[in-house]
């Protein structure tokens, strides 16, 4: 007997769809869960992925992808090639490794609801193997980071980052609950594989791999490329989703596509930003961020809304001006709040790399050169107390990430501005104009407390930066602090100083 | 087999009559003239010591007055009204009904500003017919959903659009 | 007043219905599903919370539906009661309750903030027992602005 061809037994795989008899089809996909919404229940038989896999090819391939990085991994453990890597790149690491370990095991339960809610059998037989991608992903992402604990505490974080109420997990679960745990499985597709993983997580994914070879970081890099090859595939379940769902309802696909988009364009310039241009060494930068962003992520984002026939969403022009923005502000304060993050925040504006980030972004030393300068004359007058937060930003409403983006007013004067919503009696402050309008369009976040509001109402005790730090689970030894100050104040010394802190704490001296 | 316990007040008429109405034609009769938007033909089968509960607009141990109110009100309200029974449920001498209400607002109702907004609320009535009268009538609405559907922002500023 | 004798149909659904909220009282959702059918449906009337493009409805079945609301409305108002006042049952197996159902609210509920708030709010249940005397359909209807009110939550939506 001859085994039969892969074409002539695969749809019996694939096509799993039956009649059922003893409950009907609500009972199996229900609205909530499967949200076929607008789309005919029919409309799904034609959903179908662009390239087919089998299940023993699936095994063959990962185990071979499995045995090649950890092969990687126990012949670099060997070496010191972790002695020679930059503290810079080192918290680009770190910064992974806390903010991705867990989005990888949520991103494990998004698939499983697909692969239990999806409408289509062969969705439901994709989304499977994007489980088991996923989980894969957890765990080779928390073992990589694992290895470091005993040479740097803060890799701890790995793990630990999405159980504790810091200030950048509490957003990004906000982020990624509202993308993978919560919603239906149309939208998850819409959310999670079209606009995340198709656009955002190349972004990461490519970029950093491509930054941990320069950096020398082979282990890294090669870990990177081993998930980025599973998302190739996995990520299609958004392609065929989208088509459908654009076809029956191309209002809901636009939003949906459109709110995702924005929510990942706010943490990938808390995450993404800081690390591109500034913790890595300027001799190592290829682009700009701004320019990364519009290679990766305007141009194919473009293309795909006009290949679907969407439209521009309405935010675009305040999402384009925050490429020069919202990334700079955010490292300002991520580097500001120090003691509240689990990695090392080079600041990274010696003369050359200012040099370097006026060339790439024209208007940086108006808006932030003159701040960067208080801060750089207080370290040089030996003033670092100066320089350390004693109150808390404040937190916007939708993403979480501290309202602090400047935008030019009409005078050419460069402000921080608030936008502000009243609801059920309560005044909600938000970054950015889209922030607001996508919380109050959906009301999704409305019972989402930030660390502010956790400690505007007494939930963090004692209410100073001790409670504060403690609530968020830092403890001194993974706390946050620049790891070279002279590195980026060398330049200035002895420059005539106009920082306000430096001249009041000199005349209260003498 | 019903037995029907007689009214004094009842006419000989009347007391014919409801050898053949049941619970359920009573409030049949009832929704009949209210479809048509003939309050006063929709009273007539209900008691004159009807006990009512309008549970969305807080009436509670109203009357009858309260009941054509609030009948009138809903009628003049939405001139091109349509009301359609869902289910109707006979148990004993209680009667509930599933309804949809249909109609595109005219004027003011309920303290809502007209906007001319359609209405498309689901509504139960829950009657009690005693002798071919209507005797009490319970009725659940989400005001809510009748907020939303006519642009009510907030539910203590209804007046404010 | 009507005096027919109740069928032992009636009498077992109205039995079965007022097992039904005895479960309910004691927050027992388990027992409340098994009281209903695998394929049971469910739909609260006024359950709707409107996203841009979603609407999420009351609407689907007992096990999947109506499981999650029970169970989050516990959640939420921890001492959360239902005082049934009527239970109207017919040979058909037609059940109709009234009863009150209100609680202190511990945790957001659908877009209300905790405020420590109670509510008690009338309630309708329409209920349907089949011949094995299982729960085929729960729908419910009462007055969500009410409640939300009574909460604090004086949005719409």
């Amino acid at each position: 007997m001859s085994l039969l061809k892969r074409e002539e037994w695969q749809h019996f795989v694939r096509e799993v769809d039956w009649t059922y008899s003893y409950v009907d089809d609500e009972a199996v996909f229900p609205e909530w869960h499967s949200g076929t919404g607008k789309v005919p229940r029919e409309a799904w038989l034609k959903w179908e992925e662009d390239y087919k896999v089998t299940y023993p090819e699936y095994v063959a391939t990962q185990r071979d992808k499995e045995s090649a990085a950890y092969a990687v991994k126990a012949a670099l453990q060997r070496s010191s090639a972790f002695e020679t890597l930059d503290e810079g790149w080192k918290s680009s690491t770190k910064m992974h490794f806390g903010g991705v370990a867990l989005v990888e095991y949520a991103a494990v339960l998004g698939e499983l609801k697909m692969a239990r809610f999806g409408l289509n059998g062969a969705w439901r037989n994709m989304a499977a193997f994007g489980v088991l991608d996923e989980l894969r992903h957890a765990q080779i992402t928390t073992f990589f980071g694992h290895e470091f604990i005993s040479k740097d505490p803060q890799y701890d974080w790995t793990q630990k980052t999405f159980h504790t109420n810091d200030w950048v997990p509490i957003s990004l679960r906000n982020l990624f609950d509202g993308m993978m745990i919560a919603p239906n499985v149309v939208d998850l597709a819409i959310e999670l594989p079209f606009t995340f993983e198709t656009g955002f997580t190349n972004l990461q994914f490519v970029a950093l791999s491509a930054d941990a070879l320069q950096s020398g970081d082979v282990n890294f890099a090669n870990m990177i490329s081993s998930i980025q090859t599973d998302e190739a595939r996995h990520s299609q379940q958004g392609g065929p989703t989208m088509e459908i769902l654009v076809e029956h309802d191309p209002v809901r696909a636009q939003w949906v596509i459109e709110k995702s988009f924005w929510g990942s364009a706010r943490a990938f310039a808390a995450l993404t930003g800081p690390a591109m241009d500034y913790y890595t060494p300027l001799e190592h930068r290829k682009q700009s961020y701004r320019e990364f962003m519009e290679e990766w992520i305007v141009d194919q984002y473009i293309r795909t809304i006009e290949d679907y026939g969407l439209k521009k969403p309405w935010f675009w022009d305040e999402f384009m001006r925050g490429l020069d923005t919202w990334h700079h502000a955010l490292h300002m304060g991520l580097w500001y709040w120090r003691p509240t993050i689990w990695w090392r925040p080079k600041a990274g504006v010696s003369k050359d790399e200012r040099e370097w980030l006026q060339e790439k972004y024209p208007n940086w030393e108006k808006v932030y050169g003159d701040k960067w300068d208080v801060i750089i004359d207080n370290i040089n007058a030996n003033n670092v107390e100066a320089t350390l937060p004693e109150t808390l930003p404040w937190l916007c409403s939708m993403c979480h990430l501290p309202a602090c983006n400047a935008t030019q007013s009409r005078d050419g004067t460069w402000r921080v501005r608030d936008w502000p919503l009243n609801y059920d009696g309560k005044t909600y402050h938000f970054c950015t104009n889209a922030c607001r309008q996508i919380w109050w369009k959906d009301r999704d976040n409305v019972n989402h407390e930030t660390v502010i509001d956790r400690f505007l109402a007494g939930q963090i005790q004692p209410m100073d930066v001790g409670g504060i730090l403690g609530y968020m689970g830092l403890t001194p030894d993974v706390m946050g602090d620049d790891p070279d100050y002279a590195a980026w104040t060398r330049d200035y010394v002895g420059r005539p100083a106009t920082g306000l802190a430096l001249t009041s704490a000199k005349s209260e001296e003498s | 087999m019903k037995l029907f316990r007689r009214n004094h007040h009842q006419t000989e008429s009347q007391e014919r009559n409801e050898v053949d109405m049941t619970p359920e034609k009573t409030v049949q009769a009832f929704l009949t003239a209210f479809r048509l938007g003939d309050v006063e033909s929709a009273m007539s089968v209900v008691d004159s010591a009807v006990d009512v509960d309008v549970f969305p607009i807080d009436l509670r141990a109203g009357g009858f007055d309260d009941l054509r109110g609030l009948l009138s009100e809903i009628v003049a309200a939405f001139p091109d009204l349509r009301l359609t029974v869902l289910n109707v449920i006979p148990a004993d001498a209680v009667v509930t009904v599933e309804l949809k209400v249909e109609g595109t607002q005219a004027r003011d109702y309920l303290g809502v500003v007209n906007q001319k907004k359609h209405l498309d609320l689901d509504e139960a009535w829950r009657f009690t017919v005693v002798g071919g009268r209507i005797t009490a009538v319970d009725v659940y609405w989400c005001q809510g959903q009748l907020y939303r559907r006519l642009a009510v922002k907030r539910v203590d500023q209804i007046a404010i659009v | 007043m009507t005096t027919t004798e109740p069928t032992s149909r009636s009498r077992t659904a109205a039995q079965v219905v007022s097992d039904f909220f005895d479960a309910y009282r004691n927050h027992d959702v388990e027992a409340m599903v098994d009281k209903c059918t695998d394929n049971a449906d469910f739909s609260y009337v006024p359950f709707e919370m409107w996203g841009k493009q979603r609407v999420l409805r009351g609407d689907g079945k007992v096990q999947t539906i109506g499981k999650v609301i029970w169970t989050g409305l516990i959640n939420s108002f921890p001492d959360l009661f239902n005082e049934v006042h009527t239970i109207d049952a017919n040979e058909h197996g037609d059940v109709v309750v009234t009863c009150d159902i209100g609680g202190t609210q511990q945790i957001a509920w659908a877009l209300a903030a905790p405020q420590g708030k109670k509510f008690c709010e009338p309630h309708l249940f329409i209920f349907h027992v089949d011949e094995t005397g299982l729960i085929d359909k729960v729908k419910a209807y009462w007055n969500n602005a009410g409640i939300n009110t009574q909460l604090g939550h004086l949005e719409v939506d």
